[in-house]
């Protein structure tokens, strides 16, 4: 399944950056196809993306609004966070472990070989106060003196768009360089952090600081696909605990909001407590236990 | 009682507790992930009916450069 889920996420990777006529146009791609939204962090300011960064167009739209009523047009962001809600309510945070091009560049540089180390629980809570602050709060209310709001996480920390977008459009249109200043120099410290802690963490992006990740966390307990315990089959032996990628205890609490259904801790459970289930119907009817393993009693 | 009676008493009720066991639990299909999805589509329907797409599509093909921290 692991093999399944690399296959995937490089499709994805794929289909949300196929524009690669980018080294000729040097620019970044301006089809229709950018109506649509990138299920995972994918900066639209990317020279390769093809569909919209859905962190962006809500930052975009809640600096706009104000704006926007004043001259009589209703954008509040209906369309943006429809999309994101239909996301949410159907993987949720599985578009992480399986869609998302900023999780799968954590996880290959997870590979490296190098002293692995946890990453403290509570900082979990960060993302949350992102996505309340810097992408909601902030673009809604403080606004310059057109009364526009600026795109908080995107221009102060988001490590995507600087790695998707700010580096890629330097090397394209080397004119840009002349203008860099204190703000790329902190966006790119963000970056080379977050690049060390991915090599010595798993996805600590991913549990810390993305608003994304914050927001289809929301749905973790409605969300269609998502994975479950049979509390009957499951020994408590814990194997679940030391293969999750985000640190989760499945079997203590299965609807946890960091579970990205990666399916790791499914092909560790010897005795196929956890599978996968959409809508509360089980993907796959389960054998009581796998041969040649003892269940521990 | 006799042994063999006792023994097959507690035979029948070890049967029956792994049956029960065994049995899988009757599916529920949960409905709050189709009403979450059908709100938010609701919600998307409105938005595109207000004429968002164009204004996401005008922001997505333009690049910001403060946004990317140039500039």
């Amino acid at each position: 399944m692991e093999f399944v889920r690399k296959w995937v996420q490089a499709l994805f990777f794929l289909i949300t950056n196929g524009y690669w006529n980018f080294p000729v146009t040097r620019g970044i791609y301006q089809g229709p196809l950018k109506v649509i939204c990138s299920p995972g962090l994918n900066c639209y300011s990317c020279p390769a993306a093809t569909s919209y960064c859905p962190l962006g167009a809500l930052q975009q739209l809640m600096g706009g609004i104000r704006l926007a009523l004043e001259n009589g047009q209703i954008y509040v962001g209906f369309y943006v966070i429809g999309a994101m809600g239909a996301i949410g309510g159907f993987v949720g945070r599985m578009v992480c472990g399986w869609a998302c091009p900023f999780g799968l560049f954590q996880e290959l540089l997870h590979k490296i070989p190098s002293p692995k180390f946890g990453i403290w629980r509570p900082l979990r809570f960060i993302k949350y106060a992102l996505l309340l602050f810097m992408v909601v709060l902030l673009p809604l209310f403080a606004t310059d003196a057109f009364g526009f709001g600026q795109t908080w996480f995107c221009k102060y920390v988001c490590p995507a768009g600087t790695l998707e977008a700010g580096l890629p459009m330097l090397l394209l249109q080397p004119e840009l360089r002349a203008s860099l200043g204190l703000l790329f120099l902190n966006k790119l410290v963000i970056l080379i952090f977050f690049i060390s802690w991915s090599v010595v963490a798993s996805r600590p992006f991913c549990r810390t600081a993305c608003p994304l990740g914050a927001f289809y966390a929301l749905f973790s307990n409605v969300k269609l696909v998502k994975l479950r315990l049979d509390r009957e089959r499951c020994t408590n032996c814990e194997a679940c605990h030391t293969v999750c990628p985000m640190g989760v205890h499945f079997n203590e609490s299965p609807d946890d909001m960091e579970c990205i259904s990666c399916l790791a801790c499914s092909k560790a459970c010897n005795f196929n407590a956890i599978s996968l289930e959409v809508g509360g119907i089980p993907l796959s009817a389960q054998p009581p236990c796998r041969p040649g393993k003892t269940q521990l009693q | 009682m006799e042994f063999s009676q006792i023994h097959s008493d507690a035979e029948a009720i070890y049967g029956s507790i792994m049956k029960k066991k065994t049995q899988s639990p009757p599916v529920k299909i949960r409905k709050a992930p189709f009403i979450t999805i059908f709100v938010f589509l609701v919600l998307g329907a409105v938005g595109i009916s207000l004429g968002e797409p164009s204004r996401v599509l005008e922001q997505a093909t333009r690049i910001c450069l403060s946004c990317i921290g140039i500039g």
